[in-house]
């Protein structure tokens, strides 16, 4: 046979080779120096870490376009301190600091199992273990595909049967605007895995979701399951918890597992799972039984006092015992103990991920009340966060048409602590049985992979493949994005802009700014929503282009990533900071602070006299007012001169030991609302089948189930098996290091049992988010997923996902 | 430009082309038709020697989805079959500063040694660098980094078509051959389907000859 070479000369003479990957210059080198822009000398630009939602201030230095190390940066208080006297007056001498996961961001950015392009999947068939046959695409066909979905649907007035899922911390904003103005009411976010049940118990009590830990002042800590020293989700807390100890503060830890924290504690207090509310009513009961608690305070700032003493009456030590294992005596030193040292503080994070959790932490809360605890240095500290604004936008009439329907999770009117990012676990479960008020037919997955996170993964499987078609934007390959029909490359935290306001006790505004460009061209998540708008044609009401239209200069621009500037600084220049994103970014660290720093006693601050001159009244409390008249937000309370103060923002304007509103309320499950802090055992309890309670937590080493493709952190804690008591483990013949079989009723997982004094002896534990079948080289294949133990619940007041409530049997593999 | 020198470009072009994306039907169908795997394979004299097997499969025009996923399977999502086609997740290292990590729960050494198996490392830096100082930059329509395969090898017949094979050469030892052979080590283990096997079998005999050439 005869081959002639030449016909390599003919192949490429016919162009098949078509466009190749370089160019030649010329003009072209002067365009590329303007795509370098900044980055192309070695520099330290400030940024914000994004490596879980703690938002740490980072400082990035890039050489040659390359990021080759992250710092802290010490201009953000959020590195440093939750205090304002202690930030001003130390940050810069001591230097800010940020967690192991901070430090391995530059591997999350270089991961080469990163996402790049687009995917389509090839195979219909989908399915945990199914190949999706993915086929690289390009970015025009990924745009005209959702599109042509999107459009189909909108055009049908089926708007509503898309679902939106993202994080809670990055530009929710403008995928928040876009599900309005496309006309769905179905966008949701992480934090109803967080911590919505704790923000509903705080709202009752205090009417604030979120109070903050003044730990540097404090005297005592009295915290319930969580683990601050490690699950460090804002940086400063290993520091002012640490300092507070220092400083002569006891830390007393209650918490079924020996967390890391625990380990650093002056006292554990191991107990067992979803009891908390029964013995801080025990706490309580000491308390007003000798007659410690601080009655002026009482008197002036709480309403139903007198329900709640009579409520705890019966709840001595020795009931609590029973119900908790922890012994009466040792309830009854730590009420003294806690009553009588005074700036205390007592919080609760999630640990309350049970189906009695909002009472419980509402109960945890009552007894910041009853010590009045609250407000002052060294107590529980309304956070004071004020950031960018928020611009609202209005949907056009096809938009509104549909954003009547009602959420698939039944929303406000189900739960009846509804929180504004949604209850997966409803949604899941609707989208399994089809008992919605209709039955929806796409979904936008935006870095959330419910597979890993939804509690009962077997029933979100089952949920994505009755969705007619999925979109997953992530970084990663995760086992929800197997279930995508078109897979989308996001950013990464260094590729992209956002702002955060920070959760410290006083207005604080970090920028986070593309330190590089992103690696793979791929669009930013805000450009790639705003492409979406733009091929849609979405528009407000008043015909206004807002995904094309600058908010500051009122210009059409064509480049996403300036319009999103300009979004920026609207949003930076009508909220607390008042200055443009340029500005923002000329701060030192790229932050903005406020002068006015850490106010305490915020409930006896004036209402300004222009401000009540616009409120709505209402017996003594006074209401902003909606564009329409209507009563919106609390404002504070009246007094006999006519003036305000803030008080607090609950409904009777005190700290409600006593809720009223909840009498002849139901909560989603159908059962009455407790108007005081109940304790009540949760749902699932052990059985002689499943006698032990399985529980999960987070550590320093991996950020939820979304890091452990990492390899520095792989490198630091490879793993994690399941933590056993050893005198348990006795009982049920198991050895340290034996591969076990873990069963719940809803499946069945194997992991190496760990035996140590370090649990309760009912509970068998483990850190979450280990078991990837998915995502990565690193993560797959390390330890195992609970999830498939688990049912999927909520929480019938919150509608927080209950990930902690499962039962199991332990037995050798 | 001498006529060899030509065809060493072509084929240069040929693979890069072959891993920039996944090839389409007619790109398969020349391949097949005009054997240009088996040529590049023995590319040492004007005809391929009568007993040469051929590696070319006349299926492969037919088969051009399954090449698709395949190419994608390989090249560009994450997962079992994936074989990085980077120069830097070969040949650099990452390291970290933990010095400022607070970390209470670890003891975070850095690694001094750093670690390998990234993206985006030096290397990716400094070819680009090359290419910018011979007069060229990445289209903005390939959305690659720099030491993608793609790229280097399309530089390397850039070089040859502008006749310097100096640079060639140098880029040759400095980049390409640093990590090519491993890359292609790497594929070929790959249970991959018979086009990937050629198409890596074909590459490396061609630029070990490029090589001892040299
Ligand atoms: S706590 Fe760690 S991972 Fe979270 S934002 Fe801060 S440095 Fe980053």
């Amino acid at each position: 046979m005869k081959l002639n070479r030449r016909k390599f000369l003919k192949l490429s003479g016919a162009g098949l080779l078509g466009v190749g990957t370089l160019t030649k210059t010329a003009q072209a080198l002067a365009q590329e120096e303007m795509l370098k822009g900044p980055y192309d000398k070695d520099e330290w630009i400030p940024s914000c870490c994004n490596m879980c939602g703690g938002q740490t201030g980072i400082l990035c230095q890039v050489v040659g376009g390359r990021l080759f190390r992250i710092k802290p940066n010490p201009h953000n208080p959020i590195g440093f301190s939750n205090i304002s006297d202690d930030f001003f007056a130390n940050a810069a001498k001591e230097g800010a600091v940020m967690c192991p996961k901070g430090n391995a961001g530059i591997m999350a950015l270089y991961d080469a199992d990163r996402l790049k392009q687009p995917l389509r999947r090839t195979n219909s068939k989908k399915g945990i273990g199914v190949d999706p046959r993915w086929k690289a695409i390009s970015w025009e066909e990924a745009y005209t595909e959702i599109v042509d979905r999107l459009k189909k649907l909108r055009d049908g007035g089926e708007a509503h049967k898309l679902l939106w899922f993202s994080e809670d911390h990055s530009f929710t904003h403008p995928q928040g605007d876009f599900c309005k103005l496309f006309g769905t009411p179905n966008y949701s976010m992480h934090s109803n895995l967080c911590d919505t049940g704790r923000k509903a118990s705080f709202k009752i009590l205090m009417g604030d979701e979120r109070p903050l830990i003044d730990a540097l002042n404090s005297k005592y800590m009295l915290i319930f399951g969580w683990n601050p020293l490690s699950a460090t989700k804002f940086s400063h807390l290993p520091r002012i918890i640490t300092r507070g100890r220092e400083r002569g503060a006891k830390l007393v830890i209650v918490d079924p597992h020996f967390s890391y924290t625990a380990s650093r504690a002056d006292e554990w207090v191991p107990i067992r799972p979803a009891t908390d509310g029964a013995l801080a009513l025990a706490l309580a009961h000491v308390i007003l039984r000798d007659n410690l608690q601080d009655q002026p305070f009482i008197d002036e700032w709480t309403v139903g006092f007198d329900q709640f003493k009579e409520y705890v009456k019966d709840k001595t030590p020795q009931w609590a015992e029973v119900i908790t294992t922890v012994p009466a005596e040792r309830i009854e030193r730590l009420a003294k103990e806690f009553a009588t040292t005074k700036p205390a503080l007592v919080d609760v994070w999630s640990g309350t991920h049970h189906t009695n959790g909002v009472y419980a932490g509402w109960a945890i809360g009552a007894l910041a009340a009853i010590t009045g605890n609250i407000e002052k240095p060294g107590t529980l500290v309304l956070p004071n966060a004020k950031g960018g604004k928020h611009i609202e936008v209005e949907p056009d009439a096809v938009a509104a048409k549909t954003l009547k329907e009602p959420r698939l999770d039944g929303g406000k009117d189900k739960w009846p602590y509804f929180h504004k990012s949604g209850v997966y676990m409803e949604i899941i479960n609707r989208l399994v049985d089809g008992k919605g008020p209709y039955q929806p037919k796409m979904a936008m997955i935006v870095f959330q992979n419910l597979l890993m996170s939804v509690a009962g993964t077997k029933n979100a499987e089952k949920a994505l493949k009755n969705l007619e078609f999925v979109v997953v934007v992530d970084t990663m390959l995760s086992e929800t994005a197997e279930f995508a029909d078109i897979v989308v490359p996001g950013t990464t935290y260094l590729e992209r802009y956002d702002l955060n306001t920070h959760w410290v006790t006083w207005p604080a505004v970090g920028l986070r700014q593309p330190v590089v460009k992103p690696l793979f061209g791929q669009p930013a998540e805000y450009e790639f929503v705003s492409e979406l708008g733009r091929r849609l044609g979405l528009k407000e009401a008043n015909g206004n282009d807002v995904f094309w239209v600058g908010r500051t200069s009122g210009e059409r621009i064509e480049d996403k990533k300036r319009w999103y500037e300009e979004w920026l600084s609207r949003e930076l220049k009508e909220g607390e900071p008042k200055i443009t994103l340029e500005e923002l970014k000329a701060l030192p660290g790229a932050t903005w602070v406020s002068p006015n720093g850490t106010k305490y006693h915020k409930h006896l601050d004036p209402v300004p006299g222009d401000k009540l001159k616009d409120a709505l009244i209402e017996g003594n409390l006074a209401f902003s007012k909606k564009k329409d008249g209507t009563k919106d937000k609390p404002m504070g309370m009246l007094k006999a001169d006519g003036t305000a103060i803030h008080g607090f923002f609950t409904p009777s304007g005190k700290l409600e030991l006593y809720a009223a509103k909840h009498v002849g309320k139901k909560d989603a499950a159908g059962h009455d609302l407790a108007p005081l802090p109940v304790y009540e055992p949760r749902e699932w309890q052990p059985s002689q089948e499943y006698p032990l309670f399985l529980i999960n937590w987070k550590e320093a080493s991996q950020t939820h189930s979304r890091t452990q493709n990492n390899a520095f952190l792989a490198e630091l804690k490879a793993t994690d098996g399941l933590r056993i008591n050893a005198k348990t483990a006795v009982k049920f013949g198991i050895q340290d290091k034996d591969w076990v079989w873990v069963e719940s009723p809803y499946g069945k997982i194997k992991m190496r049992a760990e035996l140590t004094e370090g649990i309760h002896p009912e509970v068998v534990g483990t850190q979450h988010g280990w078991g990837h079948w998915a995502m990565g080289k690193i993560a797959k294949g390390r330890g195992a997923h609970t999830g498939f133990l688990a049912k999927t619940i909520a929480c019938p007041l919150s509608g927080q996902s209950l990930n902690k409530e499962i039962c199991v049997r332990v037995s050798r593999a | 430009m001498s006529a060899e020198l030509e065809e060493k470009t072509a084929v240069y072009f040929l693979f890069s082309r072959l891993f920039r994306e996944a090839p389409d039907g007619a790109l398969l169908r020349s391949v097949t038709e005009q054997k240009l795997l088996t040529l590049a394979f023995c590319f040492s004299g004007d005809a391929v020697p009568g007993n040469t097997t051929i590696l070319e499969d006349p299926d492969w025009p037919a088969r051009v989805d399954d090449i698709a996923v395949e190419y994608t399977s390989l090249f560009v999502a994450p997962g079992e079959k994936a074989v990085s086609p980077y120069e830097s997740y070969y040949c650099d290292r990452l390291t970290i500063d933990t010095s400022t990590a607070n970390s209470c729960y670890f003891r975070s050494e850095s690694l001094p040694e750093g670690m390998k198996g990234f993206l985006g490392g030096e290397s990716a830096v400094q070819v680009q660098t090359i290419y910018e100082a011979e007069g060229f930059r990445k289209v903005t329509a390939f959305h690659e980094l720099p030491d993608h395969a793609a790229c280097e090898l399309e530089f390397m017949g850039r070089m040859l078509q502008a006749g310097k094979e100096d640079a060639a050469e140098a880029f040759f030892k400095e980049h390409l051959g640093r990590w090519i052979f491993v890359f292609l080590n790497h594929l070929t283990k790959q249970t991959v389907s018979n086009f990937y096997q050629k198409v890596a079998l074909s590459l490396e005999r061609f630029i070990q000859r490029e090589e001892t050439q040299q």
